[in-house]
């Protein structure tokens, strides 16, 4: 695997740098490049669609993402020009108050919630935060199966927040693992200052 | 649309054969998951079980009766 270190560098540097460094791997492997804001994450993404390679993403902290690419054996690196895109982010919030999408069957109910978010992950324009609070909860939480959606999202600048009363009322707050805990005030600021809220359940 | 990837997409008749087959999968040791089904495959709404191509071998021994078997990127 090559180790790319694009952190403190604009687009289109980590493109360019991400780019030079599949074109030494000669052939087929990994590159796991590290930037500093989202919208990089966002414009690596774009070049690994449209080339064929695989990506995941995860943000470590403030200011700081890991983004790995899987480039197969008979991709070839062309040169051509590094597009530096706006922001993916719209200006909707969704929100996710329940385990299940809609009323009925659980099962059914847990399968449709969590095929939401894998198509929401796959959106030209994403939300700009995630709410998740009563059993939503569990979608942010160990043993969630949308975690690698909600990651993805978050490295591309998704704000996922998780109601912590709930976090504790289920006693789930030691296996938070996407986003971070919120309050009431920051949900109420952020449900009546959304452009447009989505709630699918 | 974000982060396209080769995957094998299987498709099923019901929604129950939808999710007694990701059950049998993950037994399997499978990383399958069911999704949305693509709408390259079909506009209707429905489940299909996503996995990765290479486990093509080991779906074929488990107990996963679909229909179609799509390999597509999404």
């Amino acid at each position: 695997m090559i180790k790319v270190n694009a952190m403190g560098d604009k687009c289109p540097v980590p493109i360019i740098k991400t780019r030079e460094a599949i074109a030494s791997l000669g052939g087929g492997g990994r590159v796991e490049v590290k930037v500093d804001n989202e919208i990089a994450v966002q414009n690596l993404t774009k070049m690994a669609n449209q080339k064929g390679y695989e990506i995941s993403s995860e943000k470590m902290g403030d200011n700081e993402y890991t983004v790995i690419l899987t480039v197969g054996d008979a991709t070839e690196e062309t040169a051509e020009e590094a597009v530096c895109t706006p922001d993916m982010r719209g200006d909707s919030v969704v929100v996710i108050s329940g385990d299940t999408m809609g009323n009925g069957d659980r099962e059914l109910g847990e399968v449709l919630l969590k095929g939401f978010i894998f198509a929401l992950s796959k959106q030209e324009k994403l939300p700009l935060s995630m709410i998740f609070y009563n059993r939503g909860a569990f979608l942010t939480t160990e043993g969630s199966e949308s975690l690698e959606d909600l990651k993805s999202m978050e490295a591309m600048g998704v704000e996922i927040l998780t109601c912590g009363t709930c976090l504790d009322h289920y006693r789930i707050a030691e296996k938070l693992r996407v986003g971070s805990v919120t309050n009431m005030y920051v949900i109420a600021e952020k449900m009546t200052g959304a452009a447009k809220v989505v709630k699918p359940c | 649309m974000l982060k396209k990837e080769k995957r094998l997409i299987i498709t099923f008749s019901t929604t129950t054969a939808a999710f007694k087959a990701e059950k049998n999968a993950k037994a399997a040791g499978i990383r399958g998951r069911l999704i949305p089904l693509p709408q390259q495959i079909s506009a209707e709404c429905g489940l299909a079980l996503c996995c990765l191509p290479e486990d093509e071998a080991k779906i074929d021994k488990a107990e996963i009766h679909g229909g179609k078997r799509y390999f597509i990127e999404i």
